[in-house]
């Protein structure tokens, strides 16, 4: 039976097929292939979603391609305070194998050399407060009608800029290692501003705004014909922490701070 | 016979390419158990590449501090695309093509307003307000540029001359007509409401005429 076996084998090989035709037909090579797909599909489980979030991303850039438009916007906000923040961002590309065999933990290099970037940005952060709700009812008056009254939402922080300093930008890469990509460094650029933003409760800018809402607003009022030393800005007083970002952006009035033109 | 089959049998197990494949078998059953789990949950081997994407922890620097008075009446986000090539004698050419995003203020420097801007007659209040301009030179946030395409070497002097690019574009795109006769439409409108707050019933505004200058950032505004 072998031997009929092999002679079947033979006949069809008599076929002029390449030797990886020839193999292709084989029992054992078809094994080898659902073995090895078998395996491909396992090992790069873990990384199905790296592929489907590169896919993803590539839908959501076509998307902004074609979205290069104007977005145009009536609003009505007084800038009071800017701050220019110079920030040094570095990255150290490290690649590590890391794992354990039999519990037992492993660590090891898993690429030959070593690569750095600093990149230079400069922040540009404005405080505002918003006017487009402003209406009578944030004026008061007093009963003698000398002393007005302004009470004015929260000042707001907005990243106005940033600038990346390509000229002082700085990387080393060995000569086993590729250059850092346009997309890496615009990518750090990113975290070294939301790193920025996330100093903001601690910059005192808030603070800044106020005050210099209320030096900008009690001339203009003094100069509509109330006396000057009798005009009050109020604004909620509350010390803001990294948790209250979001709410720099939408603000509750709670406690209220004053400032007379003697502040 | 029975030597003619064992001699048969080890030719077709001497096979080099018959070797490779009971080898390849062999290391995939391997494969398969380690990657299983062990009968008390941990794995027999378990190995993950770390790679760190995020920035070192630095300090940051205020540079100034500036107390302002601007008020912004229409705002423009823009995106612009810019691309730059480079010829190559050997192989396909050089491309980085970028999306630089940024808004652009129009609005009043409060700082621009004349002596005596503001007088009142009665319940009558005038201002002389300064020209409509743009608010900041900066205004792309290059922070939320999108690293489009890259091909080859590109240096810094390049990607100067494409942020420079699009910034001219954003002016070109943003300082019309139109969106100036808009923010000065809307400033009125904000300012007008604003003074009847006061108790003020008729109100006049009149701007400076921008052909007298020409904007903070050089750019004359048509």
């Amino acid at each position: 039976m072998d031997v009929n076996f092999g002679a079947k084998v033979n006949i069809i090989c008599e076929k002029p097929l390449s030797l990886s035709q020839k193999y292709m037909k084989t029992p054992a090579f078809l094994l080898f292939t659902a073995a090895i797909t078998f395996l491909s599909m396992a090992g790069c489980t873990s990384n199905d979603s790296a592929v489907n979030a590169a896919d993803t991303s590539v839908a959501a850039d076509s998307m902004s391609l074609s979205d290069l438009v104007l977005r145009v916007r009536a609003t009505s906000r007084l800038y009071t305070a800017e701050y220019q923040v110079h920030k040094i961002v570095t990255h150290r590309d490290v690649r590590r194998l890391r794992g354990q065999v039999l519990g037992h933990q492993f660590e090891a290099p898993l690429t030959l050399g070593d690569r750095k970037v600093a990149i230079p940005i400069d922040v540009t952060l404005r405080a505002y407060v918003d006017f487009t709700s402003f209406s009578q009812d944030n004026i008061e008056r007093s009963a003698d009608g000398q002393t007005i009254h302004i009470i004015l939402p929260d000042p707001k922080v907005v990243v106005t800029a940033s600038r990346v300093d390509h000229a002082r930008t700085r990387q080393y890469s060995d000569l086993l290692r590729s250059a850092y990509t346009d997309e890496e460094m615009t990518a750090f650029t990113r975290q070294g501003v939301q790193a920025v933003v996330r100093s903001i409760p601690d910059m005192g800018i808030i603070e800044t705004a106020r005050q210099s809402a209320a030096a900008t607003l009690i001339p203009i009022v003094a100069s509509l014909g109330f006396d000057e030393s009798r005009v009050v800005i109020t604004f909620r007083q509350e010390q803001y922490t990294t948790r209250d970002l979001p709410r720099i952006m939408d603000v509750e009035k709670k406690k209220h701070k004053s400032f007379t033109n003697n502040e | 016979m029975s030597s003619n089959n064992d001699s048969w049998l080890m030719r077709q197990l001497l096979n080099p390419l018959r070797i490779i494949i009971i080898a390849g078998l062999v290391v995939a059953a391997v494969a398969f158990v380690v990657h299983d789990r062990l009968g008390d949950g941990r794995k027999l081997l378990e190995i993950e590449v770390e790679h760190n994407t995020s920035i070192d922890l630095t300090p940051q620097q205020v540079r100034s501090i500036e107390r302002i008075g601007q008020w912004e009446f229409l705002s423009i986000a823009d995106e612009e695309l810019v691309d730059t090539s480079r010829q190559r004698l050997l192989g396909s050419d050089d491309h980085l093509v970028r999306i630089y995003r940024g808004t652009l203020r129009l609005g009043l420097d409060l700082s621009r307003c004349q002596q005596g801007w503001i007088t009142t007659s009665g319940d009558t209040v005038r201002l002389e307000l300064p020209p409509i301009q743009l608010l900041s030179p900066h205004f792309i946030d290059e922070a939320r540029t999108e690293a489009f395409y890259e091909s080859g070497t590109w240096t810094a002097r390049d990607k100067e001359a494409m942020y420079q690019k699009a910034a001219r574009q954003m002016r070109r795109r943003a300082l019309t007509r139109d969106n100036i006769r808009s923010a000065e439409a809307n400033a009125t409108e904000q300012l007008t409401s604003l003074m009847r707050s006061f108790g003020f019933q008729t109100v006049e505004i009149s701007y400076q005429s921008s052909h007298v200058g020409v904007n903070t950032v050089g750019t004359r505004i048509p």
